[in-house]
């Protein structure tokens, strides 16, 4: 698979050096996109339905919550990177997470049903990255008020799965 | 696929920009848009398998799309429209960026790609666009929001995606057939 190798300073907003550190610093983010959506689902599916559709404190999203942000968070982030990735330069809008998670009745959805999407949706992810020359891997256009490169949104797919995944393990394990 | 595909009722006039009926009025009325958009993609692979294959990276006319071009931009279109179902149907009124889609091919190497690999690219992205429409509830679907200075609504851009791709099937029957 093709190797992409980490991105530098100044190729992503500061504060998502949390995600993108949590990856492996082995150029393979396409094979670790691939096998982490397996590992987090066969780790959820070991989980009752109602751990999943309780939050661990007051005010705090469920397991399925997160599973959607992910889902949503991975929808926006691979579309940046296929515009970016096609020289386009329009600066692209930043998303309220928050508000988010209270549209998407998530919690109303099965597991099976929100798995399957997410599945699709990084088979979607992969396939785009796949098909990306690379050259363009280092392309940068700002996306929600940070310069942002290509790679950097690969890699900040994969750190933002582990980083809930860890997260969910910490809270609800 | 496992879950079961709902139904989406046609968008009435006003839930899209005018231009888009030359899309939506392809579809047929029956509520069956994500079924439509499960079996579409199998018509455009097998029209465009059934061409030789040096039509399908050569344009018609100079300065025209290829086939394999047009097949990227049904896929990138795609993308970008979902993507702008699923901000809408979060409530999200951020007013969304259109996109010069002339300027994405010559990027997009179309050319260069394997109809396999189109095709397979072609394919994640059409099950990743029936499972967010079909995740959505009759709420979600009357959401709406503005891209590209237009306003439309969440299950309008469920019938835009499967109309521009017929629209462009069409042309491509017309044009290369």
């Amino acid at each position: 698979m093709l190797p992409i190798p980490k991105p530098e300073v100044g190729e992503y907003a500061p504060y998502t050096i949390e995600y993108i550190s949590l990856v492996p610093d082995d150029n393979n983010v396409l094979e670790h996109l691939e096998t982490n959506v397996t590992e987090i689902s066969d780790y959820v599916r070991t989980l009752s339905p109602e751990k999943l559709t309780t939050p661990h404190a007051e005010g705090e999203w469920t397991i399925q919550d997160i599973l959607v942000h992910i889902i949503d968070t991975e929808r926006v982030f691979s579309y940046r990177a296929l515009r970016i990735a096609r020289g386009d330069t329009t600066e692209l809008p930043g998303f309220y997470q928050t508000d988010y998670a209270a549209t998407a009745n998530a919690n109303t959805r099965t597991l099976d049903s929100i798995l399957e999407e997410y599945v699709a949706v990084r088979h979607a992810s992969l396939s785009l990255f796949r098909s990306l020359d690379e050259s363009v891997l280092i392309n940068t256009t700002v996306a929600s008020s940070n310069p942002t490169s290509v790679r950097a949104l690969i890699y900040q797919i994969a750190g933002h799965e582990l980083h809930h995944l860890e997260s969910i393990k910490e809270n609800y394990g | 696929m496992a879950n079961p595909i709902r139904s989406i009722s046609k968008p009435d006039a006003g839930e899209f920009p005018p231009y888009a009926s030359i899309y939506i009025d392809l579809l047929p009325n029956d509520g069956q848009v994500l079924s439509h958009l499960g079996t579409n993609i199998n018509l455009v692979r097998d029209t465009v398998t059934a061409l030789p294959a040096d039509k399908l990276a050569t344009p018609h006319v100079d300065g025209e799309w290829t086939v394999k071009e047009i097949l990227v931009h049904v896929i990138d279109d795609e993308r970008i429209y979902a993507y702008r179902a699923m901000r809408f149907a979060r409530g999200d009124t951020t007013e969304l960026p259109g996109f010069e889609q002339d300027t994405y091919i010559a990027p997009s190497r179309a050319n260069e790609r394997t109809l396999d690999d189109i095709f397979a690219e072609y394919a994640t992205v059409r099950q990743a666009t029936i499972g967010l429409f079909n995740s959505f509830d009759d709420t979600a679907l009357m959401r709406s929001g503005t891209a590209d200075g237009k306003q439309a609504t969440v299950r309008a851009l469920a019938y835009h995606i499967a109309g521009h791709e017929l629209h462009h099937l069409h042309s491509i029957k017309e044009h290369y057939g």
